[in-house]
């Protein structure tokens, strides 16, 4: 599998646990659990930007990434 | 009251010597080969119950009858270890009593079993006709070893030359709590692999674990002390993100392992790192939710 995918793979997981954590935000009540799954989400959402600006530059310096994408 | 005390030295120095004696012999006379094997291991046993209760032998009378018993096995067994007309003779050799299916009465009548205890141990190996057995020897040991007709043979893969891959065996890594560092390191693993591997199944406390075993393709099999514990958590849907969370690192760790971009390492590093914090961070809180349910709501099992 090309590298643009398998970080696409990681992305769409690490999308999903971001979610799951939103989520679990939703449905707490309790106050302080409410905060650690927001930190929880926040942090998820951090590498999630970081992974997705590596798959730009990926597609940028390689171009053939993202036709092999289309 | 001396000869009590003399009993009781008897009794401990006996027990001290078969221990040692058994030992030296070997794996090889319990398994009880030949019935020579047999009948020496039932002469060593009951001279050493009737030298230690009879307080008139000495303590190295004791020991002579039972080295020399034992010693000799030792050197017999050496001897028909080097030569094969020895082992005939200590030993014997196995008898063919059926041959392309056909009874031979001749060898049956030499060994003195008949039919009926032909039967009987042929169907002690599950087989119940005369005709699927295509050669039958009386090995040593007593015992009848069959060899099937082709077409009554179990199927196994190469019958139908299925491709099969090396399974290897089930290694015991952790007993009663503790980890075999041996094992793990004659099988190649890591105590930080197996503390993820763990991790994923949502055991952090190795006290917890009776047993766990690790397949060929690295499958963790674990078996804790309550039996509750082993029952799938109510809460799976945290121990899969768990799981993913600890996927998604170590598919960062490959990443960062597999690229030469500097900058492109640094940034996998980093996430990876991310996310080993948000593992420990939500680790905490499933085992405070943990403690905290056990003691609201004491175990309804």
């Amino acid at each position: 599998m090309p590298v643009d995918k398998k970080l696409r793979a990681t992305l769409a997981t690490l999308e999903g646990i971001a979610a799951d954590f939103t989520v679990s935000y939703l449905e707490t009540s309790d106050a302080q659990t409410k905060q650690m799954f927001e930190q929880l989400s926040t942090q998820t959402n951090s590498v999630i930007r970081k992974l997705k600006g590596r798959i730009e530059d990926i597609e940028e310096e390689e171009p053939q990434y993202r036709e092999g994408n289309k | 009251m001396s000869t009590y005390l003399q009993l009781v030295m008897q009794i401990v120095f006996t027990y001290i010597s078969l221990l040692i004696i058994t030992r030296l012999m070997g794996k090889r006379e319990i398994s009880q080969l030949s019935f020579f094997d047999y009948v020496i291991g039932i002469t060593i046993g009951s001279s050493a119950a009737t030298l230690s209760v009879d307080t008139s032998n000495t303590l190295v009378k004791i020991f002579i009858v039972l080295a020399t018993l034992g010693l000799l096995q030792i050197i017999t067994s050496y001897l028909s270890l080097k030569s094969i007309s020895f082992r005939k003779l200590t030993i014997g050799s196995k008898t063919m009593l059926i041959k392309n299916g056909r009874i031979i009465e001749d060898k049956l009548k030499k060994e003195r079993l008949n039919i009926d205890e032909l039967t009987t141990k042929l169907r002690e190996k599950n087989v119940f006709n005369l005709s699927d057995v295509e050669f039958a020897f009386l090995e040593t040991n007593g015992d009848i070893s069959i060899q099937q007709k082709p077409n009554k043979q179990v199927l196994t893969p190469s019958h139908l030359k299925l491709p099969t891959t090396y399974s290897g065996i089930g290694n015991l890594i952790i007993r009663e709590g503790q980890i075999d560092e041996d094992a793990l390191y004659e099988y190649g693993l890591t105590r930080s692999w197996l503390m993820s591997k763990l991790g994923e199944k949502g055991v952090f406390d190795l006290a917890k674990i009776s047993f766990a075993q690790v397949d060929n393709s690295g499958n963790l099999f674990i078996d804790s002390y309550d039996y509750y514990d082993n029952l799938p958590s109510n809460d799976t849907s945290n121990q899969i993100l768990l799981a993913k969370l600890n996927k998604v690192r170590s598919d960062l760790l490959t990443y960062h392992n597999e690229t030469d971009n500097k900058q492109a390492k640094i940034l996998y590093e980093s996430c990876a790192e991310n996310i080993e914090h948000i593992i420990q961070y939500f680790h905490h809180y499933l085992r405070d939710k943990d403690n905290s349910n056990k003691i609201i709501n004491p175990p309804k099992h």
